[in-house]
């Protein structure tokens, strides 16, 4: 089921959606988001090849505490 | 980096927080323009560099229809300072956890992928100069730090580095120089016994 589906389906009852607080209701959306993303790893996967790569090529020593 | 007073309100989902174990962590919240755009920020745990964990910072939008997620996507909900100072106040907050952390922060459109792709659909007549759309992401950090280096510089260190994908040295932070990467530690761990 589609996110915005999901989010439909929880605030179906158009009475309750109207009684919770505006920053409820996105909460709630934004905790269903995280979620559905939550075993999604790495969530950006081209900055995260970036990083593995630098990881990969940076000498340790040139990044010690001054 | 947690003193902006324009931000969007963050929420963090993270199970189970725990300082011992090396975590991603993410933090989710909308940006309010012309439309409301859902935003993700990650922080990825690479690896261990000088006995202290390196995280990758990842930040982009969630397509919620596509059930997809976005690192290269340009919002143009003209909210951009505010979504960049938001980002910046979860640094803080990744420090309170991992007080010794290293943060990486690049820019997906420095890639050699980004710039090859750009200049063969180039609408900024860039022929065999510099791509003019490439490194647009990391110059806002840079900026930032720039402008706030004898601030900052007394809470932080930074470090740059001007090459990807090349056996390389990152530098202690010089402003003005064109670094593609950038690295944030704290010089005092918050809570020192």
């Amino acid at each position: 089921m589609k996110i915005n589906d999901e989010i439909k389906l929880k605030f179906a009852d158009e009475r309750k959606l109207k009684e919770t607080p505006a920053t409820i209701s996105q909460y709630e959306v934004l905790k269903l988001i995280a979620h559905r993303f939550k075993d999604v790893k790495p969530l950006f996967p081209t900055i995260s090849r970036m990083g593995r790569e630098f990881a990969a090529s940076i000498k340790p020593a040139s990044i010690l505490l001054k | 980096m947690n003193n902006f007073q324009d931000t969007y309100p963050i929420v963090d989902f993270e199970p189970d927080i725990d300082q011992e174990t090396r975590n991603d962590y993410r933090f989710y919240f909308i940006s309010k323009g012309k439309k409301d755009i859902y935003k993700a920020i990650q922080y990825e745990y690479l690896e261990e560099l000088n006995n202290a964990p390196l995280f990758n910072l990842g930040f982009g939008d969630l397509d919620a229809d596509a059930e997809d997620l976005l690192d290269q996507s340009v919002s143009g909900n003209d909210d951009h300072y505010k979504v960049f100072y938001t980002v910046l106040n979860t640094m803080p907050r990744l420090f309170l956890m991992h007080s010794d952390a290293t943060i990486l922060v690049q820019g997906s459109d420095s890639t050699p992928e980004f710039i090859a792709k750009c200049k063969a659909n180039c609408t900024r007549g860039c022929d065999n100069e510099e791509c003019k759309k490439a490194h647009r992401r990391i110059k806002i950090y840079r900026h930032f730090v720039d402008k706030n280096f004898d601030t900052l510089n007394s809470e932080y260190d930074f470090f740059g580095g001007v090459t990807l994908n090349k056996y390389q040295n990152a530098e202690p932070y010089q402003k003005g120089e064109k670094y593609i990467s950038v690295l944030v530690k704290r010089k005092t761990p918050y809570y020192e016994n």
